[in-house]
């Protein structure tokens, strides 16, 4: 499945590249080693950096989590403008090409980072396997802090093993052109 | 911590007799930190690898763009939810609540740029560019006009808008003009215009208004090139009509219209249908009138007017159980709009239940009082019960308030329907004598819509001369002085 991968990441190669971005700046913040920091390779760590995984709850809960809410951030709302411009103000190129051609890219950049939201397989392991020691431990503290980590890193791992498949990629590109024929 | 610092042949020796001295496996050269598999001087490296300036740039581009986004997108959700809510109401017919809702998104919009300024002349700046209506959705605004209303009215108000001459309207709105979904009315109004140019400006115009010379007159209008000739033989009926002739010779041009209409592989029933329905309705075909009508109400599920012309129909019929049916689903359909309680007040009228009618009215009025028909209805009642005084204050205030909104605020015209009931009202308590002054100076102004010449017809000429009385024409026939 490496090829459908390296595939969907090249496909949304802004995203992919954003992505690395951001975990390479968390894992700076964080005090994480980085082993290797190539972005956009030809293996399954396109579009992510090889750093350390940590072992600390917060670090690996914010190492997973937080490059995607900057890719959230930045890439919904780019990908909202375009597409309801072109979408519901039924924006065409006879209207003004540059604006056109604008909402095209913001459309196309704000979903490639959209579908580049969910750290590496082993990142996303490594803070499920981290939250279920918490709320296993007994300890009440452990336990309460293991809850709150739950969800997000429920969908952390969902999505990251959605993303080994290029999954996202398949459901934004059906979404964005059922929008349009429907 | 300072590493402690091996030569190749030390690492093999160490590794073959000190089985716990583990040597980094980046560097090669030191020993590994504690529970580590690189030494730390590898570590703090790897810590501090440093990110690639094409990064930087890219993620401070990211957040640029995304947080104008996010600022302008703020702003046009509220229309896109507009366009999302109009594009379901048309996707089930209901093209009154999709003009409303497009009509709403347009306003919003127009809204938000006000908020930049700009002076008319100038280049636009881009901020105000990104709320613009494009021309697909223009497209969609302007079907959506034309179904609920009048296709004509549409182009006027959608694709020529503020322009103020043919060259403007081409030179900006070539892409609307050329849309798939305003072509074909486009072309109809070309040919209407250019109709229309050949009405004004040829010398064959009569010179003795009567209905034989315009019918010639027309005759040599339809022969000559580019003339639309459906809109022709729609303007033969008009005349026919206005020089009352025969319900039969009115119906033989509408039937030529329609022919023609159906020929042309246009739709032109936006044009003749509700006059079509009146028609056939009057000349006994009752059925068929309702099937028109059917078709109309078919085509925009909101068309309020053709339930109102099918009540009608059905009330004139004496179908007071179909009318009343329609009615109800159409309750059950939309609610309690106020098009529904003016249907329900008419058909109690009809049927002669005058305080059940008033009952309702009077409902509705407290609820929403713009709906001046109900008003008229009410007057209606007032007179088949003889009290001419409180029917002549129904129309006055009805008719005033009307007329006051359409001047100051732009709402529509007074109906002639109105217009003509208010006239009846005033005349007929005009001859009572028992008015105050503040009344007499309302008389007047009734007097005043149709000047001094006016000289009415049918059943308002009957009850004036006094062959019928006002409750005969209100409980016979259509039930109604227009």
């Amino acid at each position: 499945m490496r090829i459908v991968y390296v595939i969907g990441k090249y496909i949304t190669f802004p995203g992919a590249f954003l992505r690395a971005f951001w975990e390479q700046l968390t894992c700076l913040l964080l005090g994480i080693p980085v082993e290797h920091q190539g972005y956009l390779r030809a293996d399954e760590m396109c579009g992510h950096i090889e750093h350390f995984l940590p072992e600390k709850a917060s670090a690996a809960f914010v190492q997973a989590t937080a490059p995607g809410v900057m890719g959230l951030l930045t890439g919904l709302p780019m990908f909202m403008l375009g597409f309801v411009n072109l979408r519901f103000m039924g924006f065409i190129f006879g209207d003004s090409a540059a604006m056109f051609i604008l909402y095209i890219v913001m459309t196309y950049v704000g979903a490639s980072i959209m579908c580049c939201l969910h750290p590496q397989y082993e990142v996303a392991i490594n803070l499920w396997d981290i939250t279920l020691s918490k709320i296993r431990s007994g300890n009440a503290k452990s336990v309460i802090g293991g809850l709150f980590m739950f969800l997000p890193s429920f969908f952390v791992y969902i999505g990251a093993v959605l993303e080994r498949f290029s999954v996202p990629v398949l459901i934004w590109a059906v979404s964005v052109t059922l929008a349009f024929v429907i | 911590m300072e590493d402690k610092k091996y030569n190749e042949a030390e690492a093999t020796e160490i590794a073959a007799t000190e089985e716990e001295v583990v040597i980094c496996s980046v560097c090669g050269e030191n020993a590994c930190a504690e529970g580590n598999e690189v030494c730390n001087s590898c570590l703090e490296k790897m810590r501090n690898t440093k990110i690639p300036f094409v990064g930087w740039i890219a993620a401070a581009l990211s957040i640029i763009i995304g947080m104008v986004s996010a600022a302008t997108m703020f702003f046009l959700m509220a229309p896109s939810f507009y366009v999302m809510s109009a594009e379901s109401a048309a996707k089930d017919n209901r093209w009154g609540d999709a003009s409303y809702y497009y009509s709403q998104m347009s306003q919003t919009v127009d809204e938000f740029k006000s908020l930049i300024d700009w002076e008319s002349g100038k280049e636009e700046p881009i901020i105000r560019r990104l709320f613009k209506i494009g021309t697909e959705t223009k497209a969609k605004m302007f079907e959506a006009y034309a179904k609920a209303y009048n296709p004509m009215e549409a182009i006027n108000k959608i694709v020529i808008g503020s322009h103020t001459d043919y060259d403007s309207v081409m030179a900006h709105e070539k892409n609307l003009i050329e849309n798939k979904l305003v072509k074909p009315y486009w072309d109809i109004f070309s040919g209407i215009i250019y109709t229309e140019e050949i009405f004004n400006y040829s010398e064959e115009y009569p010179e003795e208004e009567n209905y034989e010379n315009f019918i010639k007159f027309y005759e040599s209008v339809e022969k000559q090139a580019g003339a639309d000739r459906v809109y022709v033989a729609f303007m033969k009926y008009v005349v026919a009509a206005a020089f009352d002739e025969t319900v039969e010779v009115q119906k033989q041009w509408l039937d030529a219209c329609d022919k023609l209409a159906k020929e042309s592989g246009r739709d032109y029933r936006w044009l003749y249908y509700y006059d079509y329905a009146d028609v056939v309705a009057k000349s006994g075909n009752y059925d068929l009138a309702v099937v028109l009508l059917d078709t109309l109400i078919e085509d925009n599920r909101n068309n309020f007017d053709a339930y109102s012309k099918k009540n009608r129909i059905y009330l004139s019929a004496g179908k007071f159980d179909e009318a009343e049916k329609m009615i109800n689903e159409v309750k059950e359909e939309f609610g309690n709009y106020g098009e529904v309680y003016e249907m329900e007040v008419t058909m109690l009228r009809y049927k002669g239940e005058y305080d059940k009618a008033k009952t309702v009215a009077a409902t509705i009025i407290a609820e929403n009082d713009s709906f001046p028909e109900i008003h008229r209805q009410l007057a209606l009642i007032y007179l088949a019960e003889g009290d001419y005084a409180s029917a002549f204050k129904e129309m006055d205030t009805t008719y005033v308030n009307v007329y006051n909104m359409y001047v100051q605020f732009g709402g529509e015209e007074p109906t002639e329907e109105l217009a003509l009931t208010y006239y009846v009202c005033a005349r007929l308590y005009d001859a009572t004598g028992l008015f105050t002054e503040d009344e007499a100076n309302g008389i007047g102004r009734a007097y005043s819509i149709f000047g001094e010449e006016y000289e009415p017809q049918g059943d308002i000429k009957a009850i004036i001369d006094g062959e019928k009385t006002v409750k005969q024409v209100l409980t016979e026939g259509d039930c109604d002085l227009v």
